[in-house]
């Protein structure tokens, strides 16, 4: 039978997994044909080698990996072998056995990733546990990480993108900022600065070796954004320190005047 | 003489059924109204049992996956001896597998490139595959 590659959703929904305790992904991945193995990888996170002529596959997770993070490793090969099936996401034979791993397209490991958070958090049970919460700040990012075991950035990603409140999430580096996510209702002007103003939490805890922030506190948007009024908005903010050397922020709008049109 | 009357429940059998298919969804509407039954309540109860009969099996399917995974790593363990070892490899000289991908992946280690070859192996590896695993999606 030819595989039909099905979306996360589509995927619990065939196996009747209405809750985050039941996202079983050892046993789903077993039910696709891909048996999975935890082991010391030098050369990657995870990694997939299958055979789609017969429907086997084995994923390797890096098992010095922190636990959540081996889970959202596993989640993402998972979505490799749903989507990305017969296809090889490595340049030629000789990055196998010679120098390295190049992968081919940046989209498909995006995809992957967007499966694995689909997967791991599905918007329908995200939306039923967010009635339990009435803001978004990191108590509620950590309460829903415990609940769906994923890392505080995992969650509080896909919290942001979910749009469940107007808020963005930035990760820095000692060298600038490295990414971060919009949600839909907040305006495009509203891009974060290169480098952390030294008035944020989020640098003293960079470089000064400061604690995670307890709770959310409010300061002048112009602490985060280039916008000329900036000053006149405030913004709810609130950092964490990751395992990258980075400090991740969750900003959240306080005014509608950050609002899209 | 036991093979006639055999036979002749057997004729009435199919009359029946032959009946019943031939009943319209609308006449078995209209039939159970006129026994006085809610036939509204009945197919959301229907529905119910049948969802719930599904979720059960779904759960079913779950755990068998999670014993027969289990089952597969005892296996493993208990290979004194790796089966690559004792038995000649199935898999063709040169095989690459057709699926591959590697998250965050930089250059591979040498102890890398040994679990890739064995996972190769394993791949061609009936034994190491039980009929367990769900057939449905290959």
């Amino acid at each position: 039978m030819t595989h039909q590659p099905q979306t996360a959703a589509r995927l619990l929904e065939s196996l009747s997994i209405n809750e985050p305790e039941g996202i079983d992904l050892e046993a789903i991945a077993w039910l696709s044909g891909a048996k999975v193995k935890y082991r010391e990888l030098d050369g990657c996170d995870a990694c997939i080698a299958g055979r789609a002529d017969v429907g086997r596959a084995i994923i390797s997770i890096d098992n010095r990996s922190l636990p959540r993070r081996q889970r959202f490793s596993l989640a993402h090969e998972i979505g490799h072998w749903e989507w990305h099936r017969g296809l090889q996401l490595l340049c030629s034979k000789d990055d196998i056995r010679g120098s390295g791993i190049k992968l081919k397209g940046l989209s498909r490991e995006a995809a992957a990733n967007r499966f694995a958070a689909e997967l791991l958090m599905p918007g329908f049970m995200l939306k039923n546990a967010m009635r339990d919460f009435n803001r978004l700040d990191m108590k509620t990012v950590r309460d829903l990480a415990a609940r769906f075991d994923v890392s505080l950035t995992a969650m509080a990603y896909r919290l942001v993108e979910s749009d469940v409140h107007p808020s963005l999430l930035v990760a820095y580096g000692k060298d600038g900022r490295h990414w971060f996510v919009r949600s839909k209702s907040i305006a495009e002007r509203w891009f974060p600065k290169n480098r952390l103003d030294e008035q944020s939490g989020a640098y003293d805890i960079l470089f000064g070796g400061g604690e995670d922030d307890r709770f959310m506190s409010t300061v002048e948007g112009d602490t985060w954004f280039d916008v000329d009024w900036a000053d006149q908005v405030d913004v709810g903010e609130q950092s964490f320190r990751t395992q990258d050397n980075e400090v991740v922020t969750l900003l959240v709008a306080k005014s509608d005047r950050m609002i899209a049109d | 003489m036991v093979n006639d009357k055999m036979s002749k429940l057997d004729l009435l059998e199919e009359a029946i059924n032959a009946e019943i298919l031939a009943t319209t969804t609308e006449e078995v509407l209209e039939e159970a109204k006129a026994d006085g039954e809610d036939t509204t309540a009945f197919a959301k109860s229907m529905d119910a049992w049948l969802q719930g009969a599904i979720a059960q099996a779904d759960l079913s399917r779950l755990k068998n996956a999670r014993e027969a995974l289990q089952r597969d790593r005892n296996r493993l363990q208990d290979n004194v001896v790796p089966m690559r070892k004792r038995e000649a490899t199935q898999r063709p000289g040169g095989f690459v597998p057709d699926t591959m991908a590697a998250r965050n992946g930089k250059e591979l280690s040498e102890r890398d490139k040994v679990a890739l070859d064995e996972d190769f192996d394993e791949l061609f590896d009936d034994d190491a595959w039980g009929d367990d695993q769900d057939k449905t999606d290959k």
